[in-house]
């Protein structure tokens, strides 16, 4: 390739204790490309990004840039080579505006006294209305400010205000000048950027913080743009525009590296793409010349059948019935708002829609952990055939009643596990109130956490290692085979494939097809589109606590869905439509 | 614009352990105690011009194992600290950090001064120390629950709470001595009923007995009772507990009266036990001291008696050592505060090791493949060579 190089990773190793995260990378960057780093979850990509942007100081090899080697120490010291880094957690102020935010931490200019002068002349010599009564043709009139002499004197104190007005800056360090940010307006209109610089962060969108971070780092002078999972929280729409604005930096030579674990997008933007496994740089290739097949080999290792098999329902049964569903949390904002769906046993329901519009509070509302406002969820019981109330009853009362319902929370070692204990004991969260003795039967729990260990391949030295010990995807075998061994009969799923690689999200794929054949009603919220358009009987789509549309997982297109999750196709008749 | 001589590598950076062996661990913090004896060694013959170091060493351990009185203070210190330390460890396994075990134990005391005051040579000596017992606890299990409460039912901060309770039960303790003492000295005597029997005739045996059963009663509680499991999964995450159904505010409340129970022995123990009389600092600090004991401990009650005897060793030895060298009081704090320095700060090395500039080491042994195109100004290699011999030697 005829292109500069950019940056260049020479051997760059870094350890975690024993953790082996990166081991002598090589990678290089050129100007004017979009590189892609891919890699399962784990696997080192960010923290070899981070080390390029100064969060984390290399253990061993060198950082080149522009062909020179650099010490890359801290933030700052990226930022002075040029390197900028959006983080998948953005880091900016709710209160202050995307212009504030972005000049933040910049030298604002001095406060000129002749240039104070000329500007508050130019706002005396504004013209001012003043009403005649005398005259009766044109009773109000426009005169220049400095005319009277009131004007002018006002002017002068103003003038003569000015040194003094310095004097209290200099003492305060706070002034800002009311025209700042032009030059944060010129890069937006450069690159075409869709944003109202004025907004305050905490009104904006996800994908609006997003643009702000990256006009942030273009602002800051960087040549070299790393953009950590830019699209994990993106509708499609906005993943697209997202792209167009990428490729237009690239157009201007700048460099972009992307990380990422998501292979259409890599085929989708990059030019060329950097593949990690288990820290160690694989291969890099150009994207033109590759298929996904072919770097999922690379990625994993071997060959992996990425196809999930989805059996037609049968017995389908009514087994959950939500209605009216509202809910007003602590701050008053209303996060669910009149949703009503039913769960089927012997099917899975998909739950999609942008992070935070309401799919965590629904399942915690199901299982009892919060309580709605109005609404009511019914469950079917298959045994007594009696239908139950599951409002405004705490979680042991509702297993008191006999109902069979398992959660997979979203927050796997904050609410689903406790990640200090040993995987016995976790597995004792269930089940440590059976029997009367007040003492605890750490036997059948043993057991228990053996089997699972033995059947879902949990990699771990022994059933007492801490469960914080163990990778996400090991975590995430543990808790799910804890809630499927109480042999549900609804199965509540949130994100359960977030951060895990791609071995491990089939083995959760199938444990969740494995229950669906079973006749259980499997309840599944998901991230990635794909994975619910290839895993789900029907899909209920919310946005912002509303239910936007329930369509059939085999017919829809991701577009629709994208279209309902931000709400703008949701036409009652286009509603309708999809019921059926 | 890339002035290479300018940037300089850290000289060293820290990475965090994993997998330390326990025994390891253990010789970090024996090395630590050791290191942190030594060092008040030398401070206290530096300050006192001269006093031998063997001097030091031999008062100090004159002052514990000097006599058979001095032993049998070590233990009995070393129970009313660790009983307190006891008390603690149950709401700080559940995060609830109660710093009013002060202000608890000293609620317990004054309710058995109360009984031996208004009872005392009325009832058997026997049903009195039954009905001290009652009361103490009682009392002590009041001064816990009302943090609790409040705590449960409307989220306020424990550690305000329970600090604040200490000074008022400090208050009452002096406010009752006023009423109590006529002559308003305000200082009251040995009391004359309620003393616990001697065993073997020794006194304080049996509060080393109760404190032994407590320890073992807690370390079951913790460790196989179906509370204190729930109790340890409140306190690693509220999250989980409701998640799986524990009453989140009823475990807190419970688990604040087994502490409250706790305190209110302990000044059973105080009264009936040692002392014989109560005053505004007749738990002299131990309520807070309990806390340090209980962390280091880890917060099991086995090892939380070793930690305990050895706080009280340094204590006890550092107060003979002043006495012998005839400096003052503080003289014992300023031991007791390097030994905590030491035995603290080593925790540092347990959880993260210190690397000296490893990656100098490697890059230079990979004998300058690594710099192509000449990168490097030859200044700032023979430097890093020059660190790396420090480094070594």
């Amino acid at each position: 390739m005829a292109k500069p190089i950019a940056v260049q990773l020479k051997g760059i190793s870094k350890f975690f204790g024993d953790v082996v995260a990166n081991k002598e990378v090589n990678l290089t960057v050129y100007r004017g490309e979009i590189l892609s780093v891919l890699g399962e979850n784990g696997c080192g990509k960010t923290t070899l990004m981070n080390m390029l942007a100064g969060i984390y100081y290399p253990d061993a090899g060198q950082i080149y840039v522009d062909g020179e080697p650099v010490v890359i120490r801290s933030p700052r010291d990226a930022y002075k080579h040029r390197i900028g880094m959006v983080h998948q957690h953005f880091k900016l102020v709710d209160v202050f505006s995307a212009t504030d935010n972005i000049i933040l931490g910049e030298k604002g200019p001095e406060y000129s006294i002749s240039e104070r002068w000329k500007e508050y002349k130019k706002q005396a010599k504004r013209p001012q209305f003043v009403i005649d009564a005398e005259d009766t043709s044109a009773p109000v009139k426009a005169i220049d400010g400095t005319s009277t002499l009131k004007g002018r004197a006002k002017l002068f104190f103003k003038l003569a205000g000015v040194p003094f007005e310095k004097l209290k800056i200099k003492g305060r360090f706070n002034w800002l000048s009311s025209d700042r940010g032009a030059g944060v307006k010129d890069i937006a209109s450069r690159y075409g950027f869709e944003i109202d610089l004025n907004k305050k962060i905490y009104d904006m969108s996800v994908s609006e913080k997003q643009t702000v971070e990256i006009i942030k780092v273009l602002y800051r002078g960087a040549d070299i743009l790393i953009l950590d999972e830019p699209t994990a929280v993106l509708t499609p729409q906005e993943t697209r525009n997202l792209f167009k604005v990428i490729k237009k930096m690239r157009a201007d030579g700048k460099s972009i590296i992307i990380i990422t674990h998501k292979l259409n997008e890599v085929m989708e933007v990059s030019d060329r793409v950097a593949v990690l496994r288990r820290g160690e740089h694989v291969a890099t290739v150009n994207t033109a010349e590759t298929t996904i097949s072919e770097l999922t080999e690379m990625m994993v290792g071997r060959k992996t059948d990425l196809n999930i098999h989805r059996a037609v329902p049968v017995n389908v049964q009514k087994r959950l019935e939500v209605k009216n569903l509202s809910l007003t949390n602590a701050e008053g904002v209303n996060v669910l708002k009149d949703i009503s769906f039913e769960a089927n046993s012997g099917e899975i329901l998909g739950i999609a829609g942008i992070a935070g519009s309401g799919q965590r509070e629904l399942l915690e509302t199901i299982a009892g952990l919060i309580r709605p406002d109005t609404g009511s969820i019914n469950y079917n019981n298959p045994k007594t055939g009696k239908n139950e109330n599951l409002v405004r009853k705490t979680p042991s009362q509702i297993r008191e009643l006999g109902v069979r319902l398992s959660f997979v929370p979203e927050d796997r070692l904050g609410m689903g596990l406790v990640g200090n204990m040993d995987i016995i004991d976790n597995m004792m969260l269930r089940s440590y109130k059976r029997g009367k003795m007040p003492f605890l039967d750490r036997k059948n729990p043993k057991k228990l956490a053996d089997t699972i260990i033995h059947d879902l391949e949990v990699v771990t030295p022994s059933s007492h290692t801490p469960v914080r010990r163990l990778s996400g995807g090991n975590i995430q075998k543990v808790l799910v085979g804890r809630e499927i061994a109480s042999a549900p009969t609804v199965l509540m799923a949130a994100y359960p494939v977030r951060g895990l690689d791609i071995n491990s999200s089939y083995t959760i794929y199938n444990l969740l097809n494995n229950q669906k054949e079973n006749g259980v009603a499997v309840i599944f919220v998901g991230e990635d589109l794909d994975v619910l358009l290839e895993l789900c009987d029907r899909i209920i789509v919310i946005c912002a606590g509303k239910v936007t549309g329930i369509v059939d997982g085999r017919s829809i297109t991701k577009e629709e869905i994208g279209l309902l999750m931000t709400d703008s196709a949701a036409t009652p008749a286009g509603k309708e439509e999809k019921h059926a | 614009m890339h002035n290479g001589s300018k940037q300089r590598e850290p000289f060293f950076h820290i990475a965090k352990r994993t997998n330390l062996q326990p025994w390891k661990a253990f010789a970090i913090r024996a090395a630590a105690v050791v290191a942190a004896l030594l060092v008040s060694s030398v401070v206290s013959s530096i300050i006192t011009d001269g006093e031998g170091i063997g001097e030091f060493f031999a008062n100090l351990f004159d002052g514990v194992f000097g006599t058979e009185r001095r032993i049998l203070n070590l233990f009995q210190n070393t129970a009313i600290l660790l009983c307190l330390a006891l008390a603690v460890t149950f709401a700080f396994k559940m995060k609830f950090w109660n710093i009013g075990a002060e202000g608890q134990t000293l609620a317990g005391g004054l309710a058995c001064v109360a009984c031996i005051q208004y009872m005392g040579g009325k009832v058997p000596e026997g049903i009195l120390i039954l009905i001290m017992a009652v009361c103490s606890v009682a009392a002590s299990i009041i001064w816990a629950v009302i943090p609790a409460i409040f705590k449960a039912k409307w989220n306020t901060n424990e550690t305000l709470f329970t600090l604040m309770m200490n000074y008022i039960a400090m208050q009452l303790v002096a406010c009752c001595i006023f009423v109590w003492v006529p002559s308003g000295s305000g200082v009251l005597g040995v009391l004359n009923h309620g003393h616990f029997p001697q065993i073997g005739g020794y006194n304080y045996i049996l509060n080393i007995i109760i404190v032994a059963l407590l320890t073992v009663l807690s370390y079951i509680y913790f460790r196989y009772s179906k509370h204190g499991y729930e109790l340890s999964v409140v306190g690693e995450s509220e999250n989980t507990a409701k998640y799986i159904g524990i009453n989140v505010k009823k475990v807190i409340i419970r688990t604040m009266i087994i502490s409250g129970a706790f305190c209110g022995i302990a000044g059973l123990l105080l009264v009936a036990g040692t002392d014989h009389s109560l005053n505004t600092n007749t738990v002299a600090g131990r309520g807070f001291t309990g806390i340090l004991v209980a962390w280091l401990g880890k917060f099991n009650p086995f090892f939380m008696c070793g930690t305990a005897m050895l706080y009280v060793f340094i204590d006890q030895g550092a107060r003979q050592v002043a006495t012998a060298f005839g400096m003052g009081g503080s003289f014992s704090s300023l031991i007791t505060g390097i030994f905590f320095f030491f035995v603290i700060g080593c925790e540092f090395f347990v959880n993260y090791k210190v690397k000296f500039s490893s990656s100098r080491k490697f890059r230079i042994r990979q004998n300058g493949t690594q710099f192509p195109q000449g990168g490097v100004p030859a200044a700032q290699e023979t430097e890093s060579a020059e660190k790396v011999k420090e480094v070594n030697a």
